[in-house]
C-alpha cells in the first residue's frame, strides 16, 4: 500500500478511528494488525520475511542479553545479522553478486554461469533490516535492554508509518513509546496530519510531476535505451529535476509517515533537514536521510574506529561507510560509485576542514547561497549515477551534459505551462526551506485566524486532486475509438 | 476536530460535485455518452421492445432502425466499446430501471478470457467513459467495485478528477467546455455507431493469404468471471419474463480459422446448458453475402461495414422472427404513432411497403444513379395529401450542395386513371431530416406509381433542370 493511494487514505481514518476507540492495552494489537494489513497488501506472502526477522531478533536480544559469556553473547549477535542480512542479501544483492563475479571471471576468460533468482525484491527490507539490526547491536553494546513482549517487539518492527521508507528508528527512541499512555491531542494531532497534507502535496503535485521528466529522458529498458536520444539541455535539466524530485519525493515520504505517527502519538526522528541549504558536504549529510546517515555512523563507521584511528584509517572509514551507503540504496556498481564519490567529496571536505581556523566566522547570505550551490552542483553530479540505469549511461549523461539545445524542452514530457508551475513550485519550496531555517511555518500558520487557516488547508487538498501529476493514463483525452 | 475535518470535506467534495456537474472537464461527448443519454431520452417517452447488448462489433454490425422496420419494434443497442459480458450485465441492470424490453439479444463476442481486473490503457478508458454516461447512482454504486480497483474508484466517479490533467495538457477542451451551449437534437437515434462505410481491400487479403488468418478459434476460452455474469444475466432476464438470445456478428471467412471449436464452446454453453438459441453467423457463414466489402478493412480486430451490418440485421432479424422465442414480442405496425417515428427513417419504406390505411403506396429501394445510390423513393399517404418521397444517404451528398440538389424521375404513372410517361422532380425536404438521409418530396395527389424508368440526381445551380 502505498501512502498516495485511495487505499490509504480510507485505511488511516479507520485506524486512527480505531485506535484512539480502543483502551491503550489493546493499541499495540490494532498497529500490529494494521502493519502487517499495511505491508500484505502489497505481497502478501512476503510478510514471513517480516515475521522470520521479528522473531530470530526478539529471540536473540534476550539471549544476547541472558548469555553468560562474551563469546556466547556474539554468537547470537551473528545469528540475528546472518539472518536479516542474509535475507537482504538473497533477496537484493544475489543476482548482483553473481553477475559481478561472472563479469570479473569473464575479463579474465573464464567462463563462469551462475544462477540468478530474479527474486522481487521485498519493499522496505533494507529499512525493517536495519531497524532490527540496531535493536540486537544495541543490546549487545548494553546500551538498552531487550524487550520481553514479542507483540510489542513485532509492532515495533512493522510499524506501518516507517516500515517501508523509513525513518529508520533505534528501539531505544521507538519501542518506549508503545508503552505510553496516548490520549487525544487537538494539537498534535492537527499537527500531524498537517505534516501529511504537507507531505502529500509535495509529493503529488511537485516531485511526481518531476518524475515526469526525468523518466523521459532517463527511460532505459530492454527494448530501447531512451536515454541516448537527448543529448545537452535535456539531459541537464532531467539531472537538474532529478536532484529535486528525489528530496521532494523521499523527504514527502518521511513527512507524510512522521505525520502519521504523531497523529498516533508518536514521535519519528527527523529524516531532512532543508539538505539544499547545506553549507558544506559534512553539513549536507547532517541534513539528508538523517536516520541513514546516523545508523551507518553508530554500526559502520564509529565500530571500524571512526576518525579515532589516525587520517589514514579515517579516510578509508569514511569510503568504506560511503560505498556501503550506496550499495544499501541498490544492488549495482553505479550506486557504489555513487557512494564513493560522496566518500570522496567528504574526505575532500575533511582536508578543508582541517586548514580552517577553529572560529566560524559569520556566514553572509550571498555566501551561504553559494556554499549550497557548490554543495548542490557535487550532489547533483553524484545522482547522475544514482539516477543512470547502468554506468555507460551514466558516462553518457557526463559526456553530453550541456546548457545548450534548449529546442526539444517540450518534448521531454512537460508542457509550457507545467515548466512555469515547476519553476514557481521549486522556487517556493526552496524560499520555503530556508524560511523555515530562521522561523517555525507551522507556528506561524497557527498563528493566522480560522479563515485563512481554512483556506490554506482546502487550497491545498484542491491543488493535490486538481493539479497532483497522477492518472496520465486514465484521462479521456488519450484514446481514440479505432480499435473498438 | 471532527466537525472541522467534516466542514473541510463538504467544502472540497462540494468543489468537486460542482466541477464533475459543470462538465468543465469532459471530454467532447462521444457515442459512448451518446448511446446513454440516448436510451433515457428515448425511454422516457417510447418503449424498448428489443435490447441489443454487446461491443463495437455489436453497435458497427447491427442497425437498429433496420431492426425495428423490419420486425415492427422499437430495437435499441447499448453495446459499449471493448464490451465484456460483465459489463453487458451492469449496463443491463440499469436499463431495466428505465424500460422492460420483452427481448434482450446478446452479442456473444463479449463473451471472452478477459476480466475486468486486466482492462488497461483504452479499455479502461472506454470502461469509465461507459461508468461516466450512466445515470442510476445505485446501481453504479453495485457496479464500482465489480468494474474498478479501490485506487480507482475516484477516476470512475469523478470527471474532473480523471481529467484534472487538462489544466495543464488540453486547456482548449476547458475553453470550450465553459462556452458548450447545450443542443437539443430530436432526431431518432437508437444506439448505432456507423463508422466504416469501404471493405477489406487487396492489402489485407494478401496478408491472409501469406500469413494466415488473424485468429484461432481454438485459443479462444471465456473467463470464469465471464461465465459468471452469463449466469447472472440470464437469471436476470428469468427473473423479469424477458426472453434472451445470442448472436454472432461474423468476421470475414479468412479472418478466422478452427471456428468450430469455438461454436462449439458456444453452444454446449448457451443452447444445451442454458437452453436458449445462438443465432451465429460465423458459423453459418454467407459466403456469398458476406463479401470483403462487408468487413472492415484491418487485419487485426474487425467490424462490420454499413453494407455488412444490413446483411446481419436482415439475418438476425429474420432469425428471431422465425424463432419461437419471439412470440411475446409485440407488433407495433398497426400502431401509428410508431409509423411516424420510423416512416422516412432508414429501411422504413423496404420493410412497410403496405400497411393499414395504405399510408405507403409504393416503394423502390436501392436506386443507383451516377453519383450516388438513392435508398429509397416511396409514395406516402399523408392525412390530406400524397407525397413522393426519395431518401438519398448524407454520405453521397455534401452538406453545402443539399439544397440545390433534386431528384429527377422518369416514371410510368397512371394519371386521372390514363397510363403516361412523365417526369417528376423531387426538392429538398428541409422540414424532414432523417439522421442519415436526406429526403426529396414534392405532393402527387393525383399520381399512381407504375415504374420508375430513369432516376438522376441533378445540381440545380450547375446544370439545367433535364434529363
Amino acid at each position: 500500500m502505498l501512502f498516495n493511494s485511495f487505499h490509504f487514505l480510507i485505511f488511516f481514518p479507520i485506524v486512527v478511528g480505531l485506535y484512539y476507540a480502543l483502551p491503550q492495552k489493546f493499541r499495540w494489537v490494532l498497529l500490529l494488525i494494521a502493519s502487517y494489513y499495511f505491508y500484505m497488501s502489497w505481497k502478501a506472502e512476503y510478510i514471513i520475511l517480516i515475521v522470520a526477522s521479528t522473531l530470530v531478533d526478539f529471540g536473540a536480544g534476550l539471549a544476547i542479553e541472558n548469555a553468560d559469556s562474551k563469546k556466547r553473547k556474539k554468537l547470537w549477535l551473528f545469528l540475528s545479522l546472518f539472518v536479516n542480512l542474509g535475507l537482504l542479501f538473497t533477496f537484493k544483492y544475489w543476482d548482483f553478486f553473481n553477475e559481478s563475479i561472472r563479469d570479473t571471471l569473464n575479463l579474465f576468460s573464464i567462463q563462469f554461469d551462475p544462477s540468478t533468482l530474479k527474486l522481487l525484491l521485498p519493499v522496505g527490507i533494507s529499512f525493517y533490516t536495519f531497524q532490527t539490526l540496531s535493536y540486537t547491536i544495541d543490546i549487545y553494546y548494553g546500551k538498552i535492554k531487550p524487550i520481553k513482549h514479542l507483540g510489542i517487539f513485532a509492532t515495533y518492527v512493522s510499524f506501518f508509518p516507517q516500515l517501508v521508507a523509513g525513518p529508520i528508528e533505534r528501539a531505544k527512541h521507538l519501542i518506549p513509546q508503545f508503552y505510553n499512555k496516548v490520549v487525544f491531542e487537538y494539537e498534535r494531532v492537527k499537527n500531524g496530519l498537517l505534516l501529511m497534507l504537507w507531505g502529500f502535496f509535495v509529493k503529488v503535485v511537485i516531485a511526481d510531476r518531476l518524475a515526469i521528466l526525468v523518466n523521459t529522458v532517463y527511460k532505459h529498458d530492454e527494448s530501447h535505451n531512451y536515454l541516448l536520444d537527448h543529448t545537452g539541455a535535456s539531459l541537464f535539466i532531467a539531472s537538474f529535476f532529478f536532484m529535486f524530485q528525489l528530496y521532494l519525493d523521499f523527504s514527502a515520504y518521511s513527512n507524510i509517515a512522521i505525520g502519521a505517527a504523531r497523529v498516533l502519538g508518536f514521535d519519528l526522528q527527523s529524516n531532512f533537514r532543508r539538505p539544499y541549504w547545506a553549507t558544506s558536504i559534512s553539513d549536507f549529510w547532517h541534513r539528508w536521510h538523517i536516520s541513514l546517515s546516523t545508523w551507518f555512523r553508530d554500526y559502520v563507521y564509529i565500530p571500524l574506529g571512526g576518525n579515532k584511528r589516525g587520517v589514514k584509517r579515517h579516510l578509508i572509514n569514511l569510503l568504506i561507510t560511503f560505498l556501503l551507503s550506496g550499495l544499501w540504496h541498490g544492488a549495482s556498481w553505479n550506486f557504489a560509485l555513487w557512494g564513493v564519490l560522496n566518500g570522496l567529496f567528504l574526505i575532500a571536505q575533511v582536508f578543508i576542514d582541517r586548514r580552517k581556523t577553529s572560529k566560524k566566522p559569520k556566514t553572509s547570505f550571498v555566501k551561504r547561497l553559494l556554499q549550497s550551490a557548490i554543495v548542490m552542483l557535487l550532489w547533483g553530479g553524484s545522482l547522475i549515477f544514482f539516477r543512470a540505469q547502468t554506468f555507460d549511461d551514466a558516462i553518457y549523461v557526463f559526456q553530453n551534459i550541456s546548457l545548450t539545445g534548449w529546442d526539444n524542452l517540450y518534448e521531454l514530457g512537460l508542457t509550457v505551462s507545467e515548466y512555469k508551475f515547476v519553476f514557481y513550485c521549486l522556487v517556493s519550496i526552496y524560499i520555503l526551506d530556508y524560511i523555515q531555517e530562521k522561523k517555525d511555518l507551522y507556528k506561524f500558520l497557527a498563528g493566522r485566524n480560522i479563515v485563512i487557516r481554512f483556506a490554506v488547508y482546502i487550497t491545498a487538498i484542491l491543488m493535490i486532486i486538481y493539479l497532483g501529476a497522477y492518472g496520465e493514463d486514465v484521462s479521456d483525452n488519450q484514446f481514440l475509438y479505432f480499435q473498438f | 476536530m471532527l466537525i472541522k475535518i467534516v466542514v473541510i470535506m463538504i467544502v472540497v467534495l462540494g468543489t468537486i460535485y460542482y466541477l464533475d456537474a459543470s462538465k468543465l472537464f469532459s471530454f467532447d461527448e462521444d457515442h459512448v455518452e451518446k448511446r446513454w443519454n440516448g436510451i433515457y431520452k428515448f425511454t422516457s417517452e417510447n418503449e424498448i421492445d428489443l435490447l441489443i447488448l454487446g461491443n463495437s462489433k455489436t453497435y458497427c454490425g447491427i442497425n437498429p432502425k433496420t431492426m425495428s422496420s423490419r420486425l415492427g419494434l422499437n430495437t435499441f443497442v447499448l453495446a459499449t466499446p471493448n464490451g465484456s459480458l460483465t459489463q453487458c450485465y451492469y449496463n443491463l441492470r440499469e436499463a431495466l430501471t428505465i424500460c422492460k424490453p420483452k427481448m434482450v439479444a446478446i452479442e456473444v463476442t463479449t463473451l471472452n478470457s478477459s476480466t475486468m481486473a486486466e482492462k488497461e490503457g483504452s479499455g479502461k478508458s472506454f470502461l469509465y467513459k461507459d461508468f461516466d454516461a450512466r445515470r442510476n447512482i445505485y446501481e453504479k454504486v453495485i457496479t464500482t467495485p465489480k468494474w474498478f480497483d479501490i485506487e480507482e474508484y475516484a477516476f470512475a466517479w469523478s470527471t474532473s478528477i480523471r481529467n484534472h490533467n487538462f489544466l495543464f495538457t488540453n486547456t482548449e477542451q476547458i475553453k470550450k467546455n465553459k462556452e458548450k451551449k447545450e443542443i437539443i437534437n430530436n432526431k431518432l437515434y437508437l444506439g448505432r455507431y456507423v463508422r466504416f462505410t469501404s471493405g477489406i481491400e487487396d492489402s489485407i487479403l494478401n496478408i491472409y493469404e501469406s500469413d494466415g488468418p488473424a485468429v484461432d478459434g481454438d485459443s479462444l476460452t471465456i473467463s470464469d468471471e465471464q461465465l459468471n455474469s452469463l449466469q447472472l444475466l440470464i437469471d436476470l432476464l428469468e427473473d423479469n419474463n424477458i426472453q434472451p438470445v445470442f448472436f454472432t456478428i461474423p468476421v470475414y471467412k479468412d479472418h478466422i480459422e478452427n471456428y468450430n471449436t469455438r461454436y462449439e464452446l458456444l453452444s454446449n454453453l448457451i443452447e444445451k446448458k442454458h437452453g436458449y438459441e445462438l443465432f451465429d453467423f460465423q458459423q453459418f457463414y454467407q459466403e456469398d453475402m458476406l463479401t470483403a466489402n462487408c468487413f472492415e478493412n484491418t487485419y487485426g480486430n474487425q467490424h462490420m461495414t454499413y453494407l455488412g451490418s444490413l446483411i446481419i440485421t436482415y439475418n438476425l432479424s429474420d432469425s428471431i422472427q422465425n424463432s419461437p422465442q419471439s412470440i411475446g414480442l409485440p407488433n407495433r405496425k398497426g400502431d401509428q404513432v410508431w409509423h411516424n417515428m420510423f416512416y422516412g427513417e432508414e429501411s422504413y419504406f423496404y420493410n412497410n411497403p403496405m400497411i393499414l390505411g395504405n399510408k405507403v403506396l409504393f416503394v423502390q429501394n436501392e436506386i443507383v444513379t451516377e453519383n450516388c445510390t438513392i435508398k429509397e423513393v416511396g409514395i406516402v399517404q399523408e392525412e390530406k395529401v400524397k407525397i413522393i418521397m426519395a431518401k438519398i444517404p448524407k454520405s453521397c451528398i455534401l452538406d453545402s450542395e443539399k439544397e440545390d440538389l433534386e431528384v429527377q424521375m422518369i416514371v410510368d404513372v397512371k394519371l386521372k386513371g390514363k397510363p403516361q410517361r412523365i417526369q417528376v422532380n423531387l426538392p429538398f425536404n428541409k422540414y424532414h431530416i432523417p439522421e442519415e438521409q436526406y429526403i426529396y418530396s414534392i405532393p402527387a395527389n393525383d399520381i399512381e406509381f407504375i415504374k420508375i424508368l430513369q432516376t438522376k440526381v441533378v445540381n440545380t445551380k450547375l446544370s439545367a433542370p433535364t434529363i
